[in-house]
């Protein structure tokens, strides 16, 4: 096997896979604030939701758009590069992809259609089901998706087909009601509520800065600043359990998540650190006895680290890579809640407008989400190393590697050639969002029609 | 034929149907797409881009539902024609993926929307012109060793055979066609008049490479062993196609019915999958190494037990119902005349 090839496929696939996963947690985000502000419009008739839910379709229109484009080559991918992962495990895992695009992604497009230019069109409670059915189907394909890749961490709903070596499917709801995936979609959603809320927060803060449309760039901020401070406590309860999830399925990523090299009670937590993966230990911030608090709320718990059998008979992933990215996503959370927490003191004391650089960090505090989002996913997908689909000793199932999940004889030039044709369109795409994103928002919050404006220059 | 050949056979018949309606509705959009730039007023590209604006995304989606379906249903095949037509599949891919990035920059571009029409233009070309390429090299064969993949060591460009480079060519012709025959359905006034106009030549070119395609098929007798239904594919596809190609021909004045181009178009389409379905019932992929390789619906599918592959069966149908239940509402809502003011502005 082309040692290569795997390193350069690997490499595709995470930068491809974490460059989508920027736009479909907008897309849930923005769908559920349009379907809550157009149930609040439904119900107080008051305007400004109106005007703020069409605000955020004129974003969302865009993302999708961009999220289709970038997503569409991944379901390819499988075949391409993982051709062997698509033959073992093609029968379960394309059946899942398959269900997602015509139940689930065809519900989303076709009614985020209907949101942008469907007002004047229907009726309003018509309106409302349109913005119903783009939440519902953007969040049920965010659940076909996630289903799929919790069943590779904690697979089930199967049995190996001895003559072939594949996979055969038994369960279909075994597969998407897998172990992992309730508490893993539970993160993914308040995360992706999170990433929309705070874009709508910078959005209101661009306004407010600008002294622009002040009165609903309040309610902006008012309406998604409570998102987001919801979202952003709830998240890191949500997460510690999706962690308590890990160390019962995948003790070997919840270990290599908290650089437990050693089986201990009365564990510490490390803060920050650098693991020496030579020497098997941490250098850093400790905090003694709370990862054991954490786990079990009882500082004797103890906690089995890397060193015990049990713990690492799946094999070992890169320990430092996972460790750092979950401390990275940890810190850019809290980033968040910081800033939120501030911005809205200072929003409901009425001082926000005076601050205006405060404002600007504001704004650029739209990035921690994103980050915290791709992170949180190296930190899933470098600890289930080295394995694409996780082994299941209950099911005498013994797992398929990443290595032997790529296609066999593999040409490396071939990679190089997808690798830098992908870059450059993901390049393109950069800067398509960059450029026009701004000019969206910039239109203002509730824009006059072209004509309109033209009829008030003209009188 | 036991129960699973049947499923077998029902979903080499359900991925037919996903290419089918890519090729029918996907196609008029491509063929507009392509072509933009060419279009000699604003009002006219506006007007044109107003006609696909509300569908395309949801039409290329059964291009993708076919491929999804042969994930699900033959994972073999799948795997070996993706990996084995690796750099093809990254052009085709550059076309998915640009195609909404041009449409979207272009909506926003407030000045230059020429390189934006271009770059749509250049990806509704790639997505046809490659999508025929491999069909066409299934039907040709590629080199499919014993382990059921590309073998190592035959080239990428050994995908690029006569009648592979012509099913491409073909599927550009027929989208072409297409586009033209639902501009004169759907809008009125100078670029209605041009796409009568463009309605001969697009013709001619979709019937010269149809047939080209048939005679290199025919020049190479492997193609047609174990092939029952063969015969029966080539007459009805022949008198379908023959039928349309004449239809549009005889309605490509002004005294016509405006959507009638389009139906007999249509019709073409139809004509050629049953066509190649025909040729191809029950290969998937042919092997040129040795024809016992060869890739059949029996030999690839998926060896599920009945039970669940009746269940991915309903499941299936269920969804596909769905989908079109969607399309059509879409079709609906969107219905009659389009012009340069419909909905997007420039």
């Amino acid at each position: 096997m082309d040692e290569m090839s795997l390193i350069l496929s690997r490499i595709q696939f995470a930068m491809s896979a974490g460059y989508h996963f920027i736009f479909p947690p907008t897309t849930l985000g923005l769908a559920f604030f349009i379907f809550l502000a157009e149930t609040f419009h439904l119900t107080t008739k008051k305007e400004a939701f109106r005007k703020l839910s069409s605000f955020a379709v004129r974003i969302l229109t865009l993302v999708f758009a961009l999220g289709v484009a970038t997503g569409l080559l991944l379901p390819f991918m499988f075949g391409m590069n993982w051709a062997e992962f698509a033959k073992h495990a093609g029968a379960l895992f394309g059946v899942q992809l398959a269900v997602e695009a015509t139940v689930a992604f065809t519900l989303e497009s076709v009614f985020i259609g209907v949101l942008f230019f469907g007002r004047d069109r229907l009726k309003p409670i018509w309106y409302w089901l349109a913005a119903f059915f783009v939440f519902f189907g953007s969040h049920l394909s965010g659940y076909i998706i996630i289903a799929a890749n919790s069943w590779m961490q904690t697979p089930g709903g199967f049995t190996v087909d001895a003559a072939t070596g594949h996979m055969i499917m038994t369960d279909f709801w075994a597969f998407n009601f897998n172990a992992s995936v309730g508490i893993r979609f539970a993160h993914v959603v308040a995360a992706s509520w999170m990433v929309g809320a705070f874009l709508l927060v910078a959005c209101a803060a661009w306004f407010l800065k600008h002294d622009k449309e002040t009165q609903l760039a309040k309610t902006l901020m008012t309406f998604a600043g409570t998102i987001a401070l919801i979202m952003a406590v709830a998240q890191p309860v949500i997460g510690h359990m999706s962690t308590l999830q890990i160390e019962q399925t995948q003790p070997a990523k919840g270990a290599a998540m908290e650089g437990q090299y050693l089986t201990q009670r009365n564990a510490p937590l490390y803060a920050l650190g650098w693991v020496d993966e030579k020497n098997k230990k941490v250098d850093g911030i400790a905090l003694p006895g709370m990862l054991s608090y954490f786990y079990s709320a009882d500082f004797n718990y103890e906690v089995k680290g890397l060193d015990n059998p049990e713990v690492s008979k799946n094999g070992i992933p890169p320990v430092n890579a996972t460790f750092q990215m979950f401390r990275l996503m940890v810190m850019a959370g809290s980033i968040c809640i910081g800033v939120i927490l501030f911005t809205l003191i200072f929003h409901f004391r009425g001082t926000l407008l005076r601050k205006k650089k405060s404002l600007t960090i504001v704004i650029y505090t739209a990035i921690f989400p994103y980050v915290a989002v791709v992170t949180g996913w190296f930190t899933a997908e470098i600890g289930r190393q080295p394995w694409v689909i996780y082994p299941v000793a209950s099911m005498n199932y013994p797992g398929l590697s990443t290595a032997n999940a790529l296609t066999k004889n593999l040409d490396q030039g071939y990679v190089w050639f997808s690798i830098i044709a992908y870059f450059a369109v993901y390049a393109l795409c950069t800067v398509v969002f960059l450029r026009f994103l701004p000019v969206i928002v910039k239109k203002g919050l509730d824009p006059q029609p072209a004509h309109v404006e033209n009829d008030v220059k003209n009188t | 034929m036991t129960e699973l050949m049947f499923w077998q056979s029902f979903w080499f018949l359900v991925i037919g149907a996903a290419i089918f309606l890519f090729l029918w509705l996907d196609g008029f959009d491509l063929g507009i797409g392509m072509t933009l730039p060419f279009l000699k007023s604003k009002d006219q590209r506006l007007a044109a881009l107003n006609v696909i604006w509300p569908v395309w995304d949801g039409n290329e989606l059964y291009g993708l539902i076919g491929g999804g379906a042969i994930f699900a249903t033959f994972p073999v095949v799948f795997a070996s024609l993706l990996s084995g037509l690796y750099p093809w599949v990254v052009l085709l891919l550059i076309g998915i993926m640009l195609r909404p990035i041009a449409f979207e920059a272009w909506n926003h571009e407030p000045k230059n929307k020429a390189v934006w029409e271009w770059a749509f233009a250049l990806s509704s070309f790639l997505i046809p012109f490659v999508a025929g390429v491999a069909l066409g090299t299934t039907i040709a064969g590629m080199p499919i060793n014993q382990d059921m993949m590309w073998d190592h060591g035959h080239g990428f460009w050994e995908a690029l055979s006569p009648l592979s480079v012509l099913c491409g060519l073909a599927v550009v012709a027929l989208s072409l066609l297409q586009g033209s025959a639902y501009l004169v359905k759907k809008t009125s006034g100078d670029l209605q008049t041009q796409a009568r106009k463009d309605l001969t030549p697009r013709t001619l070119f979709a019937g010269i490479s149809l047939v080209l395609v048939l005679v290199f098929a025919l020049l190479d007798q492997g193609i047609f062993m174990g092939k029952p239904l063969a015969v029966v594919g080539i007459v009805v596809g022949l008198i379908l196609i023959l039928c349309g190609l004449v239809g549009v021909w005889l309605h490509r004045d002004e005294k016509s019915p405006e959507g009638a181009a389009y139906w007999f178009s249509s019709a073409i389409i139809a004509g050629t999958m049953i066509l190649v379905g025909g040729i191809q019932f029950p290969t998937m992929i042919r092997s040129t190494i040795d024809p016992a390789f060869t890739l059949t619906i029996f030999k690839a599918g998926v060896s599920n037990p009945v039970n669940s592959l009746s269940f991915i069966g309903i499941l299936g149908a269920v969804a596909l119902a769905i989908t079109a239940v969607y399309t059509v509402l879409v079709y609906r809502i969107f219905k009659g005349k389009v012009d340069h003011k419909s909905h997007l502005h420039y």
